[in-house]
């Protein structure tokens, strides 16, 4: 790519200020999120959710330099000397992305230099989770979707009567964990269970012969804490989750003739319907705003799942990482069609 | 000099928002070849000029035209924010020039319309006439096979209007257009091809 059709693209969305803006906002971020008196417990994810502002200022600072060369006519000498028309479209995500992966670069110097100075985060998290079924002395969980590997689930019993040695929790697999009374039961969970976020555990016969009660508000998700010298490998999948819909606002604005802003919203729009946990519908009609819900939950089902690439936020661990190198690939698949569908391809005779 | 046409269209149509601006129609022009679509206001000419640039959609039975076209709008758009030079090199490159090809390509247009000084100044300090000689210097980039000049001697002084004579006479390797309404002062630039009247044609 040649830098002078870079250049133009890279100050129209980086603006003058960013110099200043994204280094102080990323310092004034990881005060309120990560210092020890003033930000909130496990204040990593918060931190993680402020740098995600960036991304989504990205978005709307693309569609409006794709605005602003359509005011200025810089459209019409695209089509006039670019018949192919896959230059001004390659330097403009391409400027995007490296906008965006220099300021989740940024982003993750705080951290970093902070994990120099305080003690690291090494306490696992711990999340309720819910119990879908139950049978006698057997029960399956349910996480919700993925979880990170090397998360255990945390169970605590009671006893009618105080069980005989070789009282021993299954998981199905034939791993077993001995029960003591007055202990919680870690049991970690195996990979294919972390990935599918579905899980079943059964006391053997003699725990079941004790009386052996499942404590169910006590059922807990251990999962394993980032520390924040894991900040660049979270920020960078939060460039991941980006980058596709950044190829997004492009379509939408050059193919689309849509209006910067506008497609910078729609881009949004998908982003959380991407990012946050599907919502569960017991039952759709067929009135206007069922026909609306089937609609978006049809649409969520078709893409992929990338929720492990946008998980920021309090308890944001339980999902990070957890999207399948495949999903990402697809996701990036997509992105890369966006941009590849702003390419004229045909030539003019 | 080849004599295969620069441009030709057969059966050419001229619409805009459903009315019919001229009925079907043949336009050629080959290399070294000047020519001048007059035509009243209304009459379809801007129209003609972004139509067989391909920023358009354009009915003809056969359509002959360059990758690449020059054109100078009646209403030239530009970043104003940027400067002369740059904005020229990013044009250059965007029709596939390297960076020291487009900057040789950027000083030569430059320097055709007199505005070598005003390489490094921003387009928003330009006066009105000085733009029109950017709009031309920017139809000239890389010298494009097919010039197509709508109104070309909008805004220019007598010194712009010259150099734009000098320019259109010297150029021998490819062909112009020149979209205009009578009496304007680019009757003198090129023999007339076309006219267009209001409700349609007449060659």
């Amino acid at each position: 790519m040649r830098l002078v059709l870079f250049l133009p693209w890279w100050r129209a969305i980086i603006g003058r200020r960013a110099w200043i803006a994204v280094p102080v906002g990323a310092l004034i971020a990881a005060v309120l999120a990560l210092d020890p008196v003033l930000g909130p417990e496990d204040g990593f994810g918060t931190y993680l959710a402020y740098c995600s502002l960036l991304p989504l200022a990205l978005l709307f600072r693309l569609g409006g330099a794709i605005d602003a060369r359509r005011r200025d006519g810089l459209e019409i000498e695209e089509a006039l000397r670019d018949p192919a028309g896959s230059l001004a479209p390659s330097a403009a995500i391409l400027a995007a992305w490296s906008a965006l992966a220099a300021g989740l670069a940024v982003c993750a110097l705080p951290p970093l230099i902070l994990s120099l100075a305080v003690e690291d985060f090494t306490t696992p998290a711990l999340h309720p989770v819910h119990i879908k079924a139950q049978d006698t002395g057997a029960w399956t969980f349910d996480a919700g979707g993925a979880i990170p590997f090397g998360s255990a689930l945390l169970l605590t019993f009671t006893w009618e009567q105080l069980p005989e040695a070789g009282a021993e929790l299954h998981d199905g697999a034939g791993v077993l964990c001995p029960i003591q009374p007055g202990e919680i039961v870690r049991s970690p969970l195996r990979l294919e269970e972390a990935r599918s976020g579905q899980f079943t555990r059964m006391v053997n016969e003699k725990a079941r012969a004790a009386g052996a009660v499942l404590v169910r508000p006590l059922v807990r998700l251990e999962v394993p804490r980032p520390p924040l010298t894991a900040a660049p490998r979270l920020l960078g999948r939060q460039f991941m989750f980006a980058a596709p819909l950044l190829g997004l606002v492009l379509l939408l604005a050059r193919r689309g003739r849509a209006g910067g802003a506008l497609a910078a919203l729609a881009a949004v729009a998908l982003a959380g319907l991407l990012a946050f946990d599907p919502f569960e519908v017991p039952q759709l009609g067929k009135g206007p705003a069922d026909l609306l819900a089937r609609a978006v939950l049809a649409l969520r089902a078709a893409l992929p799942e990338v929720r492990g690439l946008a998980a920021v936020g309090r308890g944001f661990e339980l999902r990070t990482g957890t999207s399948s190198p495949w999903m990402v690939t697809a996701w990036w698949l997509l992105g890369t069609l966006a941009v590849g569908f702003c390419f004229r391809w045909r030539k003019r005779p | 000099m080849s004599s295969a046409p620069i441009l030709r269209c057969d059966g050419l149509a001229l619409a805009r928002g459903g009315k019919l601006l001229a009925e079907e129609f043949n336009l050629e022009l080959v290399p070294g070849q000047r020519g001048l679509v007059l035509g009243a206001n209304g009459s379809g000419k801007s129209t003609l000029a972004l139509a067989l640039c391909g920023l358009l959609p354009l009915k003809a039975r056969v359509l002959e035209r360059p990758r690449r076209i020059g054109l100078a709008s009646q209403e030239p758009e530009f970043p104003l924010a940027r400067r002369c030079g740059e904005y020229l090199d990013e044009l250059a490159a965007l029709a596939g020039a390297r960076a020291v090809e487009a900057r040789a390509q950027t000083d030569q247009a430059l320097a055709r319309f007199d505005l070598t000084s005003a390489r490094s100044r921003p387009i928003g300090e330009l006066s009105r006439g000085w733009r029109q000689r950017l709009n031309l210097a920017r139809a000239w980039l890389g010298d494009p096979l097919l010039l197509i000049l709508d109104e070309p001697q909008t805004a220019l002084d007598p010194a712009g209007l010259a150099t734009l004579e000098r320019e259109l006479a010297t150029r021998t390797a490819g062909a112009t257009l020149i979209v205009a309404p009578p009496g304007v002062g680019c009757d003198s630039l090129a023999p007339v091809v076309l006219r267009l009247r209001a409700a349609g044609v007449k060659a």
